[in-house]
């Protein structure tokens, strides 16, 4: 009987998320985002690799080294993406730069996540005062424009690479707090939840093994979204010159950079921004397939 | 509906406390010691601590925040370390720029995502909602600084019709000199606005009065006038007022771009000299600029909502 039920539970579980993938496969742009968003990931993964077998002496050969004698030259085939300000190649610096957008910005978004989430959670689930005092101090942090507390963070405790991401990811806790209790405030009520309190689960298990799962659709495309203004508040703080300090490759510092040299080289300005811009469209569209994709009124 | 608008502005207090504070004690986290930064490297430990008791440095933070508090409703921010000039006037005297910049931005936004929002929406997969729909997301995608630089670029160096930086001055230079910041601005904005109109008119297209409106046989012109639009333009006022306060309170991006004198510039160039009466005083007041458009915003709306107004007229 026991393994019966579990059986039926696995098929289930299994047939909600092939569904999700289904109709998300339908999604021709949300798939190329998702191309794009893996083949990113490989890149950012390969660099590290590269960088771990050479032990940094081909990062520091190749993204760190300056040839000030062929500064600023423009596209040509063996650079593609023409050299910059130091003479360093373009290209190179953009590959070498993905890990830092990338997994900055998702490591913010996951401590944002945590936070907000179980914030949001217990906000939801107990109510009342808790609910009152949790969600007004959210309130008070969504009323501060979250660029303007991700500087004041960063002006007060200094540009290092760890205050960047405590920066953004207290930025953007509220969000995941509002979307977390709104869903809980929904599955709550229902019957399954008050049977698991009838056979004497605790609130804890309670939280974690019906209310989080059942509220996940939603959680799952702020998360995506988030990805996306996270990698573009590191931006605009390395572009204002307080998130990741030179030479470091991150693309907004090296947009920074390159806007004095503005007259002479567009090149080097415009690519670190295209590299932001694609990287963000793909997050954007992966995040609206996947709201389409688990949306349950947009079924069949 | 009075009763509402009085409700609402009470509401503001508790929030701008809490904003205020939180904003404080952020800044005050800094391990800089500012007795140290205003005297330099060669103070004495002594003219230190007299320097720290002269700001007040040495009380607690609560007492520091409420002195700060009792100061700032008086309109007195302290003043900057660097140039012991006044927070309040350098903050008050730069702010009309930002505000201008917020507004033509704003207008900008309104003035291309609403239109384009609503005709996507009537032609929903057409090829004129597609394209339209594409660039929006592009809009959404790109860094507010990237295509601000990139404006500069083609304007600016190659055409040399616009100029790349500043505040001119006299009508008309102003206006020439506005035209590239407000619209690198206004552009998220009208991609926002565009997806917001787009998606608020789909949702309105399939409510049943639409349908009993096509059985009347009122005609499309009046459907979309009357029924349509009045009701979609809800939601829309709700986001144009959240993005003119997000220009208001994020223009700083763009300030930097374009070199502009407000606000945000201040605050960003007092980080980098370390002023921290200055930085709070500009991060406070772009805050309580933020909240009070957004207290503006939630008035409106209750004034455009005839639900809202009737909820309030009963009681």
């Amino acid at each position: 009987m026991e393994k019966v039920k579990n059986a039926n539970k696995v098929s289930e579980q299994r047939s909600l998320w092939e569904d999700t993938w289904r109709r998300f496969k339908k999604n021709k742009m949300a798939m190329i985002g998702l191309y794009f968003m893996i083949i990113l990931v490989i890149i950012a993964f390969a660099t590290i690799v590269i960088d771990i077998a050479t032990g940094q002496s081909f990062y520091n050969q190749h993204i760190i080294k300056q040839d000030l004698r062929r500064r600023l030259e423009g596209p040509s085939p063996g650079h593609i993406f023409g050299l910059d300000e130091f003479g360093r190649d373009v290209l190179m610096r953009m590959l070498w730069g993905t890990r830092y957008s990338l997994f900055m910005g998702t490591i913010a978004i996951v401590l944002s996540c945590i936070v907000g989430g179980v914030l949001g959670a217990v906000s939801g689930f107990y109510g009342k005062v808790t609910d009152n005092v949790i969600m007004r101090l959210m309130d008070i942090l969504l009323a501060i424009p979250s660029m303007l507390l991700a500087i004041a963070i960063v002006a007060s405790l200094g540009t290092s690479l760890i205050n960047v991401l405590i920066a953004i990811a207290v930025s953007l806790i509220p969000r995941f707090a509002r979307t977390v209790r709104a869903s809980v405030l929904t599955v709550k009520d229902q019957e399954f939840i008050e049977a698991a309190r009838a056979i004497g689960c605790s609130d804890f298990r309670i939280i974690l093994k019906y209310i989080i799962p059942n509220s996940l659709s939603p959680l799952i495309v702020q998360f995506t979204l988030g990805i996306a203004s996270a990698i573009l508040s590191i931006a605009g703080l390395s572009f204002l010159g307080l998130g990741i300090q030179p030479p470091t490759p991150e693309w907004g510092a090296m947009l920074s950079n390159a806007r004095t040299y503005i007259r002479d080289a567009w090149h080097v300005t415009a690519i670190p921004g295209l590299g932001i811009m694609f990287t963000i469209l793909a997050l954007n569209l992966v995040g609206d397939g996947l709201r389409d994709a688990l949306d349950p009124r947009l079924k069949n | 509906m009075y009763k509402y608008v009085f409700r609402r502005v009470l509401m503001l207090i508790p929030v701008i406390i809490g904003v205020t504070f939180i904003v404080f004690f952020i800044l005050n986290l800094s391990p800089g010691d500012p007795a140290a930064i205003i005297l330099g490297d060669q103070a004495t430990a002594e003219a230190l601590e007299m320097k720290r008791e002269e700001l007040g440095l040495n009380d607690p933070i609560f007492v520091r925040y409420g002195n700060y508090m009792v100061n700032l409703v008086h309109g007195d921010l302290g003043t900057s370390y660097r140039n012991n000039l006044d927070v309040w006037d350098q903050v008050i005297q730069r702010f009309p720029n930002t505000f201008i910049l917020a507004v033509i931005s704003t207008l900008i936004a309104l003035l291309i995502g609403i239109p384009t929002g609503i005709t996507s929406a009537l032609k929903q997969y057409s090829m004129m909602d597609n394209i339209s729909m594409i660039i929006a997301l592009i809009g959404v995608s790109m860094p507010v600084f990237w295509l601000g630089l990139m404006l500069v670029i083609f304007f600016s160096l190659n055409l040399k019709i616009l100029p790349s930086q500043g505040m001119g001055v006299g009508f008309i230079p102003l206006i020439k000199s506005l035209i590239l910041p407000s619209f690198s601005l206004g552009a998220m904005s009208a991609a926002v606005i565009a997806r917001m109109t787009r998606s608020s008119m789909l949702d309105v297209t399939r409510q049943d009065y639409i349908s009993t409106a096509r059985a009347k046989g009122l005609s499309e012109k009046i459907i979309t006038n009357h029924h349509m639009l009045k009701n979609a333009m809800i939601p829309i006022i709700t986001a144009v007022g959240l993005q003119f306060g997000t220009l208001l309170g994020g223009s700083m991006l763009t300030e930097t771009v374009f070199s502009w004198p407000g606000v945000g510039r201040l605050m960003i160039d007092s980080i980098k000299s370390k002023d921290i009466p200055l930085v709070l005083g500009s991060v406070i007041f772009l805050a309580i600029m933020f909240t009070v458009v957004n207290l503006i915003v939630d008035i409106v709306y209750a004034f455009v909502d005839p639900r809202i107004k009737s909820q309030y007229k009963r009681k």
